[in-house]
Order: structure tokens, then sequence, then C-alpha cells
């Protein structure tokens, strides 16, 4: 375990580095939140791919392809559609009225207190849930990979990730991620040519070897359990709209110069979509044939110790240890980004917007902030060490699920609909979340495959339709009522989808980066 | 010369629809994967499931670059 250690040791100090050198441009609430609006759409790109190539696409995927087949193979499809969908919808309007947090947006038409706090209390329900299935697999990673135990594991990635977020905010977080991508680009493409070195150069040799070995079964769709099926449609649902409602995600789209700098980076980000899972079924069978499915559930029952190993066997000491230290780096990165977003949920939303309303001055922001990312990170912790034992893939797909039933209607509404009004987004927060939590409880994960009221335990087939429902239902509700519908449609539209014409004429709705200098652009 | 509401409008609708006909070639592939055996079977020993989410990825990274060159 020498050489793992000293990996994960070297990409850490890299990391902290990086973070002194980005405290140095850590100034004000700007920079803290959205580093200060000055990333460029390549390295924008290279960081929005990191937050969404997390640990558990690599490990999770490439291990549930080897024990199961092909099954979850369109959750790898799923990624880049769910990111065409967020260029294609929102990247530019987000970038055009966001400020600091996903509230901010939809605060731009309805400034409404009780909306914020519900956009707020969402994004820190989603994050925490998020952040604390991070952590719990780090810990366990940490464990397989470095022999460390969960607890030392857990603690320490929770004081960097502390370190990153209070000291170097957004500015870091960017950094780190485009490190981290880079990294993850370089790791892959070794463990690929280090696995195809050994099918006669054929990319597509593992998969005809799996075939030739276990029959046509593993490379075709299971469909045994028709329940299982639907489970699989509800998570695609979930997942592919989800990431339009996750606010780590969306607060990335209010870090770039310009809207054209946000086009760019999701078209960047879908371009190593792509190519990322178009390698993960080739490891996945590829672990299979080289290492056999018992000593792949003998490392780890769930299979995430597939890709680890495949490593080893293919490419020896050195490609392991460049995978554990690359996993390491992978998960601080998007634990520091996932912070980001609820330090401006509680500090910008709640407690500068909501409790204070506006009465605080920049300092006291900045403050805030930090100190609301040192909490959550706290808070994750305590709730990773008591939830451990959970199936933490299925924990992560209800935070999508959970994006994709509130956050989701309530932002593409308010962006595209025009007798959309308050009331309606209320009902699509407040509603989508007792829908989707409700539901969440009532199915098997909590109450047991036999047990469940509800049979899927991802609920987004239902949920989703119930969030836009309660929008309309809300919105039909508050038409006419004194100050439901907010600013004026017309003007909001421009804002959002034209803002260049108030630019060239001089208008109040110009957003330009205030300083020229490209943070993290490449 | 500043944009009309109209303009606006059919940027939106194009938008709408450019995402609403994505989101439905894509949400075939899980449909008929998990409902149907129309994905069943390999050509020349590659999955045709796994042929056809390359050809998913691939549209969707076309779709990407087309928008975002288009746009620029």
């Amino acid at each position: 375990m020498t050489l793992p250690l000293a990996v994960v040791g070297v990409l850490v100090l890299a990391t902290l580095v990086l973070t002194w050198y980005a405290a140095q441009r850590n100034k004000d609430t700007g920079d803290h939140y959205v580093a200060g609006r000055r990333i460029g759409g390549l390295g924008n790109g290279l960081a929005l791919a990191g937050d969404q190539i997390s640990a558990a696409s690599f490990l999770g995927i490439t291990g549930a392809i080897a024990l199961m087949g092909f099954n979850g193979f369109w959750l790898a499809v799923g990624l880049p559609i769910a990111y065409v969908l967020v260029l294609l919808l929102v990247a530019e309007p987000l970038r055009n009225l966001g400020k600091f947090t996903l509230a901010d947006v939809i605060a731009t038409r309805f400034d409404s207190l009780g909306l914020r706090a519900s956009i707020a209390i969402a994004t820190v329900i989603m994050t925490v849930i998020y952040m604390t299935v991070q952590f719990i697999g780090a810990g366990l990673i940490a464990g397989a990979l470095l022999d460390v135990n969960f607890t030392a594991a857990v603690l320490i990635l929770g004081v960097l990730m502390t370190l990153y977020t209070v000291l170097g905010g957004m500015v870091a977080a960017t950094y780190i991620q485009i490190f981290k991508t880079s990294l993850l680009a370089v790791m892959v493409l070794a463990v690929f040519v280090a696995v195809i070195s050994r099918t006669g150069w054929n990319p597509i040799g593992p998969m005809l070897d799996a075939t030739k070995q276990f029959g046509a079964g593993v490379v075709e769709p299971d469909r045994s359990d028709l329940t299982e099926s639907v489970n699989w449609i509800s998570l695609t649902i979930g997942l592919t709209l989800g990431i339009m409602g996750l606010p780590h995600v969306m607060l990335r789209f209010l870090t770039v110069r310009d809207a054209r700098a946000a086009r760019n980076s999701a078209a960047v980000a879908i371009g190593i979509f792509t190519v990322f899972f178009l390698m993960l079924p080739i490891f996945g069978y590829a672990a299979l044939n080289e290492i056999g499915e018992k000593a792949i559930v003998a490392a780890n029952p769930a299979g995430n110790s597939a890709g680890p190993m495949l490593a080893q066997e293919v490419g020896g000491d050195i490609l392991y240890a460049l995978v554990a230290g690359v996993t390491i780096a992978t998960i601080l990165a998007v634990l520091a980004g996932m912070a980001i977003a609820i330090s401006g949920a509680v500090a910008h939303d709640l407690y500068t917007n909501v409790i204070k309303k506006g009465h605080v001055d920049e300092r006291g922001q900045l403050v805030s902030g930090r100190l609301a990312g040192a909490v959550s990170a706290a808070i994750a912790i305590v709730l990773a060490f008591g939830a451990k034992d959970l199936n933490i893939a299925n924990v992560a797909n209800i935070a999508f699920a959970i994006a994709a039933s509130t956050t989701m209607p309530t932002l593409l509404l308010t962006l595209y609909w025009r007798r959309f009004n308050q009331t309606g987004a209320l009902f699509a927060m407040v509603g989508g979340l007792i829908v989707s939590l409700g539901l969440v409880l009532l199915g098997p994960d909590v109450l047991g495959k036999d047990d469940a009221i509800f049979p899927l335990a991802i609920p987004a087939l239902v949920s989703v339709p119930a969030g836009f429902l309660l929008a309309y239902v809300g919105s039909k509700i508050g038409a006419g009522r004194v100050g439901s519908t907010g600013m004026p449609y017309d003007e909001f539209e421009r804002r959002a989808f034209a803002p260049e014409d108030d630019t060239r004429e001089g208008g109040r709705f110009t957003r330009r980066a205030e300083e020229p200098e490209r943070v993290g652009a490449v | 010369m500043a944009t009309r509401g109209s303009d606006i409008a059919s940027r939106k609708r194009a938008a709408l629809l450019r995402a609403a006909l994505v989101m439905g070639v894509f949400l075939l592939y899980p449909l008929l994967a998990t409902l149907t055996p129309v994905l069943d079977g390999t050509v020349a020993g590659v999955s045709v499931a796994y042929v056809v989410g390359f050809l998913e990825l691939m549209f969707a990274l076309v779709v990407a670059l087309t928008y975002a060159g288009t746009r620029s």
C-alpha cells in the first residue's frame, strides 16, 4: 500500500498548492461563490465534466457491468443527453440571469422570500444527501484501496474539503476540478491502452471475449423482473432531468464570463462524457474476463473494486496506484463543489436574503459563506457515520429524483412559461419535495421490498410529472393574485435570452465579467 | 437593433422542440431495452444494445457541437 498512499499524498499536496494559489484570488463573495464569473469555456467544461464523473461513475458503472452485464449502460448514455438538455434549455439563461445561487435565477422573476427559502432548503437537502453519499463512498474506497479505516478516511477528507472551501471558495473548487478531470483522462486512457494491449489492440475485444466465454446474455439487456425494469426507466428519467435541477452542477454556469462560454463549456463536457462512458463497458467486460465474478464479489459485493482490480491486473502496482490516487482526488473535488453550493444556499439565500433581508455587509457575507461551508461538511460527515451501511448508489439517485421533481420544473417553467407564477413555483418546490421524499419513504429502500407501499426505489417516474402538475395547478390558483406574476415576463425574457441587446443599447441588463482575467481558462 | 419579442419566442420554441426531440429519441433506448426484445442479440459479437447506445452518444455529441457551433 506504500505506492498508492504516496500517489494520494502527492495529489493531495498538489490540490493544497492549488488551494493556496486560489486563496490569493478569493477576495469577495463573487469570487467565493462563482469564481468571479471569469471562467473560460474549456476550463468550465472540464470542471463540469469533473463534477459529473465521480468515483461512483468509474467504480460503480464498471463494477455493475462486470457483475450484471449490460443493464445500467443507458445511465451512462443518459448523462451526455442530460447535458444536451442543459445546453439547449438552461445554460445561457442561467449565465444571463444568475448571481450566486440557483435561487437568485428564479428570484429574478419572482422575488419572494418564501420561494427563495424553499429553494435554499431543497438545495441543502439534495446536496447534503449527495455529499453524505460521497463521504461514505470516500470512506469505503479509501478502506479498499489504501487500507485506511473508514472513520479516519472520512475525517481526513472532510478536513481537506473544508480547507479547500473555506480558503479557496469556488476558485479553488474549479482549479481542483480541472486538475482532477485532466488526471482522470490520463488514468482512463492508461487503463484503456493496457486493456486493449491484451486483446490484439481491438477496442471492443473485451466485449467479444465476454460473449465467447459467458454467452450473449452478458452483453444483452436483462428483463427478468418487470418492477426492476420500470425502476430502471424511472432512474433514467430522474438522472436525465435531475441534472437540470442539481444546484452544485447548475452553479457552474454562473461562473463563466459570458453566454458563449456557457454554451462551449456544456459542449466540452458532453465530448468528455461521450469518450469516458464509451470506455466503461470495455472496462467492465475486461474485469469480468480478467478477474472473474467470484474474485470481484469477494473484494466488494457491489463490484466497486472491479476497476482498481482491473488496473492492478493489466498495469501492475503503478496503474493501481494511479487509479487509487485519482479516485480519492475525484471525491475531494466533487465534495468541494457541493460545499460551495450549500454555503451559497445557507449564507446567501437563507441568512443574507431571507433572515437579514439583504442587510449584511460584504465581509459578513463572506464570513457566513465560509462558515456555512464548514458546518455543512461537519453535518455530512456525521450523517456518513450513521448511514454507512445504506446502498449509496440508490441514495445518490434519490437526490437526482428530488432535483428532477422540484428545482428542475421550477427553473424550466420560470424560464419558459409566461403564465407561470409565484404560487405555481411554490407548489412545485414544496409539493415536488413532499411527493418525491414521501414516495422514497414508502418505497422498498425504506420499508423493504415485500412491505413497500410504493414499488419503485426511485420515484422520478411519478414525482417528475407530479412536480409539473403541481406547478400547473398552483399557477391556476395563483393567477390574478396581486404580486404573484412577479417581474413582467417580456422584460424577464429579454434578460434571460437576449441580454446582448441591452449591452448594445447601454441597457441596465448588461452582465459582463468586471475583470477580463480568465480564471481557469485554458 | 434589439431582438424583438417574436424572435425570442421563436428561439425559445426551437430550443424546447429540440430538447423534446432529444429526450424522446433517448427515452426510446431504455424503453426498448427494458420492456421489449428489440435490442436483444449481437452483431459480430457486439451487443445490439451497445451499438444503439454508441449511436445515442454520437447523436448527443453532434447535437451539442452543432448547437454550440451555430450559436457562437
